[in-house]
């Protein structure tokens, strides 16, 4: 794939070869452009980068002819691209984000969250509740690179008549790796395991 | 190499000697790493969808594949199992074959009436092989299928030994080609029939669809046309199916069908059927009451059975050898050519994790990952039993022995690797690759990773073209090791490496991390990695940053030229400093405090995040009030 880097005067002067593709107004501090080795010269594609050039804050894609603009409110931290189908994009939340929340006492968990604990000051508890038992739900947990599940482990509490892993109990994490929960509307919890350590 | 010393003041410890190259001892862990070579590690190279759940939905997992070729075809057939019994293929040469979504695998259904799932008894596995243009299948059940590719269905291979039905059709009536008969007294067995002769008696070929354990006592009757009219007379002929097939596999030019009855059916040459013929027979080795087959493993001059029980972690091996076989039409031949014996003086290999690399057997016991040299004996059976996992036995405890069933291996020989997926703890899915890296472990240390996806689990791990594919618990399944693709599926992974216990056995003395030097591969773009230092297997926290751990950034060095050379920068002005060598310094930056002993780790985790080592320097120093004991 060949790859050239424009300048702003360069997607400005784009902007005459491509109608309508880019605005004159449109405010962007770089744009990259290519041209698939496969396709045709006139279909090449672009990027609007943000200003420090490590982000997609931009507000269109083009691909020759074909801009997608975005849709609605402006994405928030986490938040995934999505193709509309209809020349548009839309910003929508990724199905678990990849920021986790460290734990150091007893909480709650909700859909798709992500939760490190650290169990080095003792055990506690991670109890389920019913925004999580009432609908399809997943959420994952972790030690912290200092924790120890065998010495202090967390146990996920049940809400009510749910089970986990099909064993009407709660369910105490006590080994040292990530836990997935995945729970839905059939009152089961399946849980998933994997002996790696976060470490970060 | 010295890397536990207690004498006043520690070591500088290299990885090796001249501090040219890694050296395996001195990575006990490496989590999402392969050996590029015998001095290199580099993050594993991730996985990417082969085909999704689409076609068969998401309950169904994938448990096994092959890519069956016949010898006729200038294309092969990648092949599919279900967990529920369904099989799907697709052709080489099918125009949708790349494709990774939608329906353009075509279901394989049961011949006789074309039902789906086409096997009864999947679960947990199958096993398969072909014999001249031909796939045989066995699932645990009495049955053994067979599959031609001219037909549309799955055909049941009658049992080997008790299966006799003689069957006349009257004269007057003619029997179409594969017509379908239904037994008048049970309508629920049915049997496809071939006719090679009409208007007469014929010579039939017939196929049944039993279940387990269903007996038919000897008894004349009647067979009636499912489609269409007409009827024909049998005697079936004490008909007991009691073996339940666990193995089916082609040894010496023949197919050899292994139950769990202790039974080893043998057809005759180059006759995946035939096991009625001359020249068939079968073989009786000893299985352990409680106990099943669990792998059958031909190599060389002989093969290896093994059976186990999960409840009691009982793990047998069995020796098959031999290379002739009674045939009542060749003078001379015996039937003691054959032998199968019980071997007791080596470890019996779990579930399915044996496989045959060059001139050994490589698989898992409950002591770890063996070898077996040399070849098996007639005489003497094998004698030669080599371990190979003491860099990791560590991890080696943390196999759910107990889910043997759901332990299975892959030989990748392209890039020379042993997989073996496994289930750890108490959780019945496997999750955990452990990989040996036998193409770079010819100086005689075995080179292991451990590989974590980011699937939930591991439904199976299987090879189609030289490519190795693994299926996660949802019906997915992926190609393993893609060219430049640091994700799976899009999926971040973590990769990390853990030096081996550092300064050990003595508590009181504080461990503090002199000069640490590392010398990256030079990434093909920035990347970023976390050094990160552990005391008594913790990973050490700064009470004011939270963490202890520094960042180092990887750049590729582009020079006049354009080349890249072999350099790489550090961004820390204070604790790390930067060589015009390549090399990363670290220079009095990690204490790590009072402990048995300490280790050093690197880090990548992020989205792509790739990264290597050539070479590691850690000088570890004595330090505080204890330093001069």
């Amino acid at each position: 794939m060949a790859y050239r880097t424009y300048t702003k005067a360069d997607a400005i002067e784009a902007d005459t070869t491509l109608e309508g593709a880019i605005k004159h107004n449109t405010r962007f501090a770089d744009i990259k452009t290519w041209f698939p080795d496969s396709a045709a010269a006139a279909q090449h594609q672009s990027l609007l980068l943000n200003a420090a050039l490590d982000g997609f804050t931009f507000s269109h894609i083009f691909r020759s002819n074909r801009v997608f603009e975005f849709d609605g409110s402006a994405p928030t931290a986490g938040q995934l691209m999505q193709f509309d189908g209809d020349g548009t994009v839309s910003a929508v939340s990724a199905s678990l984000p990849t920021a986790y929340v460290e734990q150091t006492t007893n909480f709650n968990v909700s859909d798709n969250g992500r939760f490190a604990c650290d169990t080095s000051g003792g055990a506690f508890n991670a109890a389920l509740t019913s925004a999580v038992t009432s609908v399809d739900f997943e959420f994952i947990l972790e030690p912290t690179d200092n924790a120890d599940f065998e010495t202090n482990a967390v146990t996920v509490t049940r809400f009510s008549t749910e089970t986990i892993a099909n064993d009407a109990a709660n369910f105490v994490c006590d080994k040292n790796g990530q836990y997935h929960f995945k729970g839905n509307t059939s009152g089961n919890i399946d849980v998933f395991f994997k002996p790696v350590l976060r470490s970060t | 190499m010295v890397f536990t010393d207690p004498i006043r003041g520690f070591r500088g410890l290299n990885t090796s000697q001249d501090f040219r190259h890694l050296s395996p001892n001195f990575i006990t862990f490496s989590q999402n790493m392969e050996w590029l070579s015998e001095t290199d590690l580099y993050t594993r190279r991730g996985s990417s969808i082969r085909k999704d759940n689409v076609q068969w939905g998401s309950n169904a997992k994938v448990i096994d594949g092959i890519d069956f070729k016949r010898r006729v075809d200038d294309f092969f057939y990648e092949i599919v199992f279900l967990s529920d019994g369904r099989i799907f293929y697709i052709e080489s040469n099918n125009a949708n074959f790349e494709n990774a979504t939608g329906s353009h695998y075509t279901e394989i259904l049961a011949s006789d009436d074309s039902t789906s799932p086409a096997l009864v008894n999947p679960l947990p596995k199958v096993s398969f092989d072909s014999i001249d243009s031909v796939l045989y299948i066995v699932d645990g059940s009495s049955n053994i299928y067979s599959w031609d590719t001219t037909t549309t269905g799955l055909r049941l291979v009658a049992d080997p030994t008790d299966f006799v039905l003689d069957f006349t059709i009257a004269d007057g009536i003619d029997a179409t080609l594969d017509a379908v008969y239904e037994d008048a007294a049970d309508t629920s067995r049915k049997f496809l029939v071939t006719v090679t002769k009409v208007n007469g008696d014929g010579d039939l070929k017939l196929s049944t669809r039993q279940t387990a354990g269903n007996t038919r006592p000897g008894t004349t009757g009647t067979l009636n046309k499912v489609s269409g009219t007409g009827d024909a007379s049998i005697a079936f002929t004490g008909i007991t199916f009691s073996e339940t097939f666990e193995e089916y596999k082609l040894y010496q030019r023949r197919g050899f069908a292994v139950s769990n009855e202790g039974i080893i059916n043998v057809t005759s040459s180059r006759n995946g059927a035939g096991f009625n013929l001359a020249g068939a027979g079968f073989l009786e080795f000893d299985v352990i009451e409680g106990l099943k087959v669990s792998n059958f493993l031909p190599f060389k001059r002989g093969a290896i059975i093994t059976t186990e029980d999960k409840v009691t972690e009982k793990f047998n091996l069995h020796t098959l050898t031999g290379f002739k076989f009674f045939d009542p039409s060749v003078a001379g031949t015996d039937t003691g050519q054959f032998k199968a014996e019980r071997e007791s003086k080596v470890h019996g290999i779990v579930g399915r994790s044996g496989q045959e690399i060059g001139n050994v057997v490589v698989g898992l016991t409950p002591n770890g990952f063996i070898s077996f040299g040399g070849e098996i004996s007639t005489e003497f059976g094998i004698t030669d039993q080599q371990t190979l996992s003491d860099p990791i036995k560590d991890q080696i405890e943390k196999i759910n022995f107990n889910a043997s069933d759901q332990i299975f291996s892959v030989v990748d020989t392209v890039n020379q690797r042993y997989i073996c997926a496994v289930p750890v703890f108490d959780f019945p899915d496997a999750s955990t690759l452990f990989v040996y890296d036998y193409g770079k472990s010819a100086d005689g240390f075995p080179r292991w990773s451990i590989w974590n996806l980011s699937y939930d689990g591991i439904s199976a791990l299987f090879k189609i073209k030289n490519k190795i594919y693994v299926a996660d618990l949802s019906g997915n399944y992926y190609e393993l090791t893609k060219d430049k693709v640091f994700t799976d599926n899009n999926s971040t992974y973590a990769s990390r490496i853990e030096t081996a216990d550092l300064g050990g056995g003595i508590n009181a003395v504080e461990k503090q991390f002199k000069n640490v030097m590392i010398d990256f591969k030079v990434p093909a773009t920035e990347q970023e990695v976390t050094l990160f230092a552990k005391l008594d297997g913790k990973t050490i926290r700064n009470s004011a940053t939270g963490r202890k751990l520094k960042k180092i950034k990887l750049t590729p060095e582009e020079s006049d030229d354009g080349i890249i050379s072999d350099s790489t920068f550090i961004d820390n002005d204070t604790l790390i400093g930067q060589s015009k060598t390549g090399f990363a310094f670290v220079r009095d930056s990690i204490i790590a405090g009072t402990g048995r002993a300490a280790q050093l780790g690197i880090l990548g985790n992020g989205l792509g995040i790739n990264w290597g080592i050539t070479q590691m320097m850690v000088e570890l120093e004595p330090r505080g009030k204890s330093r001069g004991r």
